[in-house]
């Protein structure tokens, strides 16, 4: 028997040993040059990180992995690549809403008209000439998904390179024009290529009628078509979108050069003028499932992503050479209140429970470097309410800080009650107990916000509850009346803060969870003043409005109103987190910082910073404006 | 010939029932995928809530208020053209084009590793059963308890923390190097395997225990036998007991398990492979269920269900071939 076992452990250590070999020998292959993932070279054991191949290995994206990846923006080939490759005609600094000329040489309105020079020496990455006529193409194709063609009455090409918009009446004003114009990127449908559907939409649009009804409700270009017309434009589109190409054709500087699942090379497009200047040659893409390691490893050069606090300082400490730099995004986290429900419908019980919550601990455990805000909600971005409204104004504007005992005067004052469990009842001796929903797609930072606000308001006399709720039942659970409350953003924009954009989507988004059907229904508020107000036509009114007082003034009423209704209660402005190697990178923004604050940034303290530091995030410049700056270069 | 028809029989049912569920149970799951998409959509092009989710259900190419009967219809047919759909994501992807690319790679991950755990397995519970004490049975209860107690991602993250980001050995994802051409080439080749190996190297260390457990109890059961003590009885040396009725006859359930676990790894490990961004049928699984891209969910599901059901077939008829009995009764 003995033998047998010595024979059989022989057999076994023998088999494992081939594949510890096997693993070794693979291992090994890693250093023969020919792993993608190899970092830039120590010179010596202690000297600099030197990255001669000036190569940006950026961390995270998303891209179709093949066979799914193609050229086709439209057709959901492309992903995050394309914000290295297309450009638009002017690219707006989110956060400061620059305005920064791109394609467009020069620009000038003039009555309903703004005409649009573009750049004569510009060519696609495939060496054809761009024109205006790509441009035009993009718009037309694009005829239901643009949100400027619903303000214009045609784009008209003059010449190669002149583009002329005609503006429907009653005309939108100079601000917002340049900021529609300025909306995501134009130069991705390349005439040469989708030219075939671009005509066949200019004749379909030809029968189109013009459109007399409601003017909040006007059809892109005022134009009505006959129902098989919009089957034929529908068709197109389809069509369009499944036009599969190898690989994306755009202006930027930048052209696609390999992909798998996990990666995207991107090179210089030879075309782009001064190509050869750009400090950064290359670009790695890389996605993985474990961005911490990589980032305590100094694995890449660049990363967009929040962390809890304490995991941030551990990767900071671990890399030795990272930096994050926190930055403010066009969003707050807020609680928006169920108004279709007792006793959330009324106003004062909602301005009571914003006096409840303390936000500092809510901010603490779900977003470190946010910004808390005194107010309820404002339908504005917080960090934008000094630009856009007058001091004076804001001074009238109600604050809540967390002061339980004016709360309890409030409702008491309302009639409300404690019973002898310490729980509060109303005048009509009920009392309630809360639900508050998370979306569960936000992760920890929903349901730890929901749990911490629930902890409150179940201390102050509220039994409360938070739930974690699958992303697509959670607002329809809410309109059924499942849940009182929601986490979710609150006063937010998708990209330019005017408030004009914040304000359209907080009527209409927020305001339909809370609860208020606008199409059933106008929503009358009272202004600072005592002037009641048609909320949804005010903010449609800001559109047109070209005099700058005349703007903040109406502004101004319109956040008041919206801070004296209380549907929400605004937690805290959300803070993204943006990290970069110094390791690989020089030139990167409060350069000579880095030791004061260990690496972990402050908030940007000017518009020129917060600028430098927006750059950095691919989602907040839409075109690769911190490579074409070449403020950044390779170390 | 009539075993064989009335086993094809059962594993044709299954199939309808395994289709028809997987269609019902997806579409009966509770909420809109279009809704959040719209909601965005409408505040981002600032229009309204019905104009956005009728654009969003039109570019993803689904219509959850069509009837679910005509939905079926429409499902079946495309099935018996071969057609599984298109992803609901990405137009230019079909379902079939999406298993051509996940499925050689899950197959060539999942049967390495499950033929270094079967032949570890193998071993190791023979062994196990010989050796009921000592330090070596005490040792491999040890890895046994110890890998079942540890769930496979954790074990995935303890690799990729050594090899990849400490000692820099392995890469961090994916299948092969961007540098390399796909094709029969030799850069290309080493470069499958060495991407591959982590992978492996996990789904070796959490599916060997159970193995090496039911090797033992399968071997101690061969061992308490009739045949057995008549075998030694007559002095038939203990080396030829082991081998020829020992490790011979305790196989026989062990190979039916092996051809249902191939079977059921098809559907590759979520959680392994998107630790290593493998791009094999569990990642696109975890991806589609993530992004509710149902059409490619349902797709995947089907193959992984007709997989298994293969599998079992395949399982009965080798049953059947290595036991006589079976096709007796």
């Amino acid at each position: 028997m003995r033998n047998l076992t010595v024979m059989r452990l022989r057999q076994i250590f023998s088999f494992v040993l081939i594949l510890v070999l096997i693993f070794v020998l693979t291992a090994c292959y890693s250093n023969t040059g020919n792993d993608p993932g190899t970092s830039p070279t120590n010179d010596s054991d202690s000297g600099p990180v030197v990255n001669k191949e000036r190569v940006k290995r950026i961390a995270g994206g998303y891209w179709p992995a093949p066979p799914g990846f193609g050229g086709n923006l439209i057709g959901a080939q492309v992903g995050d690549v394309g914000y290295y490759v297309y450009e638009s005609m002017f690219l707006v600094i989110v956060g400061t809403d620059r305005v920064v000329p791109r394609l467009a040489k020069e620009w000038k309105h003039e009555g309903n008209k703004t005409t649009v020079v573009l750049h004569d020496n510009r060519k696609w990455s495939d060496g054809t000439d761009f024109t205006a006529k790509d441009m035009w193409a993009y718009y037309l194709i694009n005829i239901n998904s643009s949100a400027i063609t619903r303000y214009l009455e045609a784009i008209n090409v003059v010449d190669d390179y002149t583009l002329e918009f005609v503006w429907a009446e009653p005309v939108i004003s100079d601000t917002q024009k340049m900021l529609l114009l300025a909306e995501g990127w134009q130069a991705v449908t390349p005439y040469h290529i989708f030219g075939e559907f671009v005509e066949q939409v200019a004749e379909i649009m030809k029968k189109g009628t013009p459109y007399t009804g409601d003017p909040t409700k006007r059809p892109p270009f005022g134009l009505v078509f006959e129902k098989d017309d919009q089957t034929a434009l529908k068709n197109l589109y389809n069509d369009f979108k499944n036009v599969d190409m190898e690989k994306p054709i755009g202006t930027g500087p930048y052209m696609v050069d390999k992909v798998t699942n996990v990666e995207v090379d991107l090179v210089v497009n030879p075309y782009f003028p001064d190509s050869d200047k750009l400090e950064f040659q290359k670009i790695k893409m890389h996605t993985v499932s474990d961005y911490n390691s990589l980032l305590s490893s100094n694995e890449t050069d660049s990363f967009v992503g929040t962390l809890p606090y304490d995991m941030a300082r551990t990767i900071l400490d671990a890399s030795g050479t990272m930096v994050m730099y926190p930055l403010l995004e066009q969003k707050s986290v807020g609680v928006i209140f169920n108004t279709r429900v007792q006793p959330l419908n009324d106003k004062l019980v909602r301005q009571a429970l914003n006096e409840v919550i303390n936000k500092k601990p809510v901010r603490e455990v779900a977003n470190y470097w946010a910004v808390e805000t005194g107010f309820a909600t404002i339908g504005l971005v917080p960090s934008t309410i000094e630009k856009y409204v007058d001091k004076d104004v804001l001074a009238k504007f109600a604050r809540y800080t967390g002061n339980t005992e004016k709360a309890a005067k409030m409702l008491e004052d309302a009639g409300w009650t404690k019973n002898s469990q310490g729980k509060w009842v109303d005048r009509n001796g009920r009392s309630y107990r809360f639900v508050i929903a998370a979306n569960a797609g936000w992760g920890a930072q929903g349901i730890t916000a929901a749990s911490e606000v629930a902890r409150q308001l179940t201390e102050f006399g509220f039994e409360t509850e938070a739930k974690a709720v699958e992303a697509t039942i959670v607002v329809s659970n809410m309109k059924a009346g499942a849940y009182d409350m929601m986490i979710d953003f609150v006063d937010m924009t998708w990209n330019i803060s005017d408030p004009y954009k914040a304000f359209s989507s907080y009527y209409g988004d927020i305001t339909e969870k809370a609860g208020i059907d606008l199409s059933a229904a106008p929503l009358i508020l009272k202004d600072y003043e005592g002037k009641e107000l048609n909320m949804k036509e005010a903010v449609s009114s800001l559109l047109y409005i070209n005099d700058e007082q005349e703007y903040r003034d109406l502004v101004g009423r319109i956040a008041w109103a919206t801070n004296d209704n209380a549907i929400a209660i605004n937690l805290y402005q959300n803070v993204m987190a943006i990290w970069e190697n110094s390791a690989t990178s020089k030139g990167l923004p409060m350069e000579d910082e880095f030791k004061k604050y260990d690496r972990m940034m402050p908030l940007p303290r000017t518009e020129e910073e917060y600028e430098e530091i927006a750059i950095l995030n691919r989602a907040y410049a839409p075109f690769a404006e911190v490579f074409v700056r070449n403020k950044v270069k390779p170390r | 010939m009539n075993y064989f028809l009335r086993k094809l029989g059962t594993s044709l049912l299954n199939l309808i029932a395994v289709v028809v569920t997987i269609f019902i149970v997806l579409r009966m799951m509770p909420g809109d995928i279009i809704e959040p998409m719209a909601r965005e959509e409408a505040s981002r092009l600032g229009i309204t809530y019905e104009e956005a989710y009728e654009r969003v259900a039109d570019r993803y190419n689904y219509n959850p208020q069509e009837p679910i009967y005509q939905q079926l219809v429409r499902y079946v047919k495309g099935l018996l053209r071969g057609d599984l759909g298109t992803s609901m994501l990405n137009p230019k992807n079909t379902v079939v084009s999406i298993l051509s690319v996940a499925l050689p790679w899950t197959i060539f991950v999942v049967s390495i590793s499950l033929i270094i755990s079967f032949i570890l397995g193998m071993q190791l519970g023979a062994l196990m059963a010989i050796r009921k004490r000592g330090i070596i049975n005490n040792s491999i209860t040890f890895y046994v308890t110890i890998v079942s107690a540890i769930p496979s991602y954790i074990i995935a993250i303890i690799l990729s923390i050594i090899f990849v980001y400490q000692l820099r050995l392995f890469p961090k994802s994916g299948v092969y190097s961007i540098d390399v051409t796909p094709g029969f080439n030799m850069p290309f080749i080493l470069s499958v395997l060495h991407y591959s190996v982590l992978p492996i190297t996990t789904y070796v260390i959490t599916s060997t225990g159970g193995w090496i457990l039911n090797m033992k109890g399968s071997s101690v059961h061969v061992l308490g036998s009739d045949y057995v003590f008549a075998a030694q009885a007559r002095g038939i040396p203990e080396k030829i007991i082991m081998r020829r009725y020992m490790k011979k006859n305790a196989m026989i359930p062990m190979i039916t398990i092996l051809a249902m676990a191939f079977g059921g790894m098809i559907g590759g490990a979520p959680l392994i492979e998107g630790q290593f961004q493998y791009l094999g049928m569990g990642a696109y699984l975890a991806k589609a269920l993530g992004e509710r891209d149902f059409i490619l969910y349902q797709g995947l599901l089907l193959c992984i269900s007709i997989s298994v059901i293969l599998a079992n077939l395949v399982a009965d008829l080798l049953y059947s071939k290595l036991d006589p009995r079976i096709r007796l009764e």
